[in-house]
């Protein structure tokens, strides 16, 4: 470093000397912005990467859970309703096997000679 | 040549391969940082341009703010650690965990359009820079999981459509063979 020039928040952090005269006094250096570098850089990373990861995560689940049970409400669709009044007959046959075997073409035949 | 001298080349080889390795892995976090961020502004102006031609994938018009909004989300914590902690093991697996994600984010944003699933694919391939199988592993299991959760819950996400058969939908079969992509890159990379 050139002789009488200002330290860096690198440089400060660096030891603990260079913190406390941080702590203790330089001017310009000893905001808010300084002080939340020094902490970052002193603490374990583990204490950072932890409980920030966990929030990240936790804040991940919520947002696509929340995201996407907006988009399928949004893009259910409507519900067709059954009519008040109908005015044709609906037209369905439901066919019921007894049995496997043979059903298909009894039923067959039954319907050829109805 | 001593027994001695055998142990010293030992060690100084296992050291110049564990700092190979080490630069390897930090130089791969630098990409994957940029490559997030590349991929959050694509995922925006995907939004944008899905939400202009196929309006009827977007009714409640939310899509370009959820791509700068949970875009933002996904690649926040893993840039973040490519700068704080580059070269670290967990690094690596939050950055395959959210590469997977913001795979599952443009696959929604597309309304499950098959091309998009292959972000799937190219997202492992590049993984494989790592030269790490567990990475690859990492990221199979969050993609298999995805898949899994929303082919049940939400296919409409996933495949655009409203139900779908469930050997689609079923884990096995829709980890579009991400699971056997590990053995054999633990195979290849080894």
């Amino acid at each position: 470093m050139a002789p009488g020039a200002a330290p860096s928040f690198e440089m400060l952090c660096q030891d603990s000397s260079g913190l406390r005269e941080l702590e203790s006094g330089a001017p310009k250096l000893a905001n808010s912005k300084a002080r939340l570098y020094c902490a970052i850089n002193h603490m374990p990373k583990w204490k950072v990467v932890l409980p920030t990861g966990l929030l990240w995560l936790a804040a991940l689940l919520w947002a696509f859970y929340f995201l996407f049970e907006l988009s399928a409400v949004s893009m259910r669709p409507v519900p067709i309703l059954p009519a008040a009044k109908n005015s044709q007959q609906a037209k369905s046959t439901v066919f019921t096997m007894a049995a496997p075997l043979g059903c298909a073409r009894s039923w067959e035949a039954e319907h050829v000679g109805n | 040549m001593s027994e001695i001298d055998q142990e010293e080349i030992g060690r100084l080889s296992a050291n110049a391969f564990a700092e190979h390795e080490q630069r390897i892995a930090r130089r791969t976090d630098r990409l994957f940082a940029w490559l997030m961020m590349a991929q959050w502004v694509a995922c925006v102006v995907l939004a944008g341009w899905m939400s202009h031609h196929a309006p009827e994938l977007d009714p409640l018009g939310l899509n370009v703010s959820t791509a700068i909004l949970l875009g933002a989300l996904i690649t926040g914590f893993p840039v973040f650690l490519a700068w704080y902690t580059p070269g670290a093991t967990t690094t690596r697996h939050v950055i395959a965990f959210a590469q997977m994600v913001m795979s599952g984010l443009l696959i929604h944003l597309s309304g499950g359009r098959v091309e998009t699933h292959f972000h799937v694919f190219g997202s492992l391939a590049l993984m494989a820079f790592y030269r790490d199988w567990r990475v690859l592993l990492t990221a199979s299991v969050v993609v298999s999981l995805d898949h899994a959760l929303r082919g049940f819950l939400w296919p409409m996400s996933l495949y655009g459509a409203e139900s779908v058969s469930p050997w689609r939908a079923r884990p096995g079969s829709v980890s579009k063979s991400a699971f056997w992509s590990s053995p054999f890159a633990k195979a290849a990379l080894k």
